[in-house]
């Protein structure tokens, strides 16, 4: 997979312009599901054949592009109650971050020369995506937003919070700490303190 | 007879809130007393103990209530109109991550509690017994305290007497909310009720591990015990006096010989 040292930086840069380009939402939308559908069979021929295709790369860098920009649509929009609005921005935001934290696993796989090792580690992990894509699909697939049935909601975030505790327990991703929490974390304790006391 | 500790709603969402912030850990601020009860809830389940319980309402509620106060807060966040993109993201990046961490420690904790079966119709008789006396009391506290903790009275004070009227009132609703909490609501009472359900003719020792004044309110204690026979004690209470050791040494099978 991420073979030559120049793509596998580009891969692992979040900060990709591309990822605030709404029009990837455009491009993205048919083709989510099959993208990383592919990706995970990528993995699993490279799992097997131990070859990397430069071209595959490039499939993996659409797919953390496609579901940054979806992530990132999710939290500007306003079609679903801002708790189900979170809920689906919460599993686009595990998806991407999972999957940002595989392709630095298998960066260093490569740099260590232990794939594809480190690609069997992974593999179970985006197995686990891919299905929470498809979800995911179902909802953006829905016109209608205030259609979408809140047991798909539900079930979408109750598949991310699966995800990413083996995300975290196989520290692809770190649980926690997010910049500026401490303004809202002091906010909502106030709130749920109010509500017990 | 059996000893039970059931861990109401309050303590588990106040033990589950906790975020690392920069390195440092900021907790609600009732925090160190339910989480060191439920300290002993998972020694003794890793000790095999039979102590300490839940019901299938406790869990709902402590969901609900996370979301609830999500709900009402992102609203209040994402509703401010020339909020930037950029500052929408990192807002619900922010809030995704509470929500995550926090169902995360409540499953943690709730899988340390035990869960029963409930007969619906038995709950159903009890939470109309306890709706039906709630209302009672609440009647009572109104006649008692209604004028003096009303704050819609003071509507057309000039500004500086009308803060000082709230001020007093706070205090006032606070020492009368000690003796009595008004208006439970039904999930409050359904809870109740399904620990009295549980229960009932069984002659079983039962305590409510609760920080929520409608549980531990001193009227509400004595409804409490008096019509469901629930034993409602905050989470300092149970450990400060030793409470806690003695039902795990009751609750402790005897060592086999």
């Amino acid at each position: 997979m991420l073979k030559d040292e120049k793509q596998v930086i580009y891969i692992s840069n979040p900060t990709n312009p591309k990822v605030n380009d709404m029009s990837n939402v455009v491009v993205a939308d048919s083709h989510a599901a099959a993208l990383i559908k592919e990706l995970f069979g990528d993995l699993s021929s490279f799992i097997e054949t131990k070859h990397i295709n430069k071209e595959k790369v490039r499939n993996y860098e659409h797919v953390l592009d496609l579901l940054a920009a979806r992530r990132d649509h999710w939290a500007l929009s306003r079609d679903l109650a801002p708790i189900d609005s979170l809920k689906v921005y919460g599993a686009y935001s595990t998806a991407y971050n999972t999957l940002y934290g595989v392709a630095k696993r298998l960066n260093l796989g490569i740099v260590r020369q232990e794939n594809p090792k480190a690609a069997k580690e992974v593999y179970g992990i985006v197995s686990e995506t891919t299905e929470l894509v498809a979800k995911l699909e179902k909802i953006d697939a829905q016109k209608d937003k205030a259609q979408v049935p809140s047991w798909l909601i539900g079930d979408v975030f109750e598949a991310s919070r699966r995800l990413r505790r083996q995300a975290i327990s196989n520290q692809l991703i770190q649980a926690g700490e997010v910049p500026n929490q401490k303004e809202l974390s002091k906010e909502l304790l106030a709130v749920i303190t109010a509500n017990h006391a | 007879m059996v000893c039970k500790v059931y861990v109401e709603t309050s303590v588990v969402m106040n033990a589950s809130l906790w975020f690392k912030v920069d390195g440092k850990t900021q907790k609600h601020q009732n925090y160190e007393n339910p989480y060191g009860l439920l300290l002993y809830a998972e020694q003794c389940k890793e000790r095999g103990i039979l102590l300490f319980y839940t019901t299938p309402g406790i869990v709902q509620e402590a969901h609900l209530k996370l979301e609830k106060a999500l709900s009402g807060t992102i609203a209040q966040h994402l509703g401010a109109s020339r909020m930037s993109d950029a500052k929408r993201r990192a807002v619900m990046e922010q809030f995704a991550a509470f929500l995550y961490d926090c169902l995360d420690q409540l499953d943690f904790w709730f899988a340390f509690l035990q869960q029963e079966t409930i007969d619906q119709r038995r709950k159903a008789e009890i939470t109309l017994v306890l709706r039906d006396e709630f209302r009672t009391y609440d009647v009572d506290f109104r006649k008692k305290y209604g004028a003096s903790i009303d704050e819609s009275q003071d509507t057309g004070l000039p500004g500086v007497v009308r803060k000082a009227a709230h001020f007093v009132r706070t205090l006032q609703r606070k020492e009368a909310r000690k003796e009595y909490k008004p208006n439970p609501g039904s999930a409050d009472i359904g809870i109740m009720a399904e620990i009295a359900a549980i229960n009932r003719g069984l002659g079983n020792e039962v305590y409510v591990a609760s920080e929520d004044g409608h549980f531990c309110a001193k009227l509400n204690r004595k409804l409490l015990e008096e019509k469901a026979g629930l034993r409602a004690r905050r989470s300092h209470e149970l450990l400060d006096d030793g409470l806690i050791r003695s039902l795990i040494e009751q609750a402790t099978p005897a060592p086999v010989q």
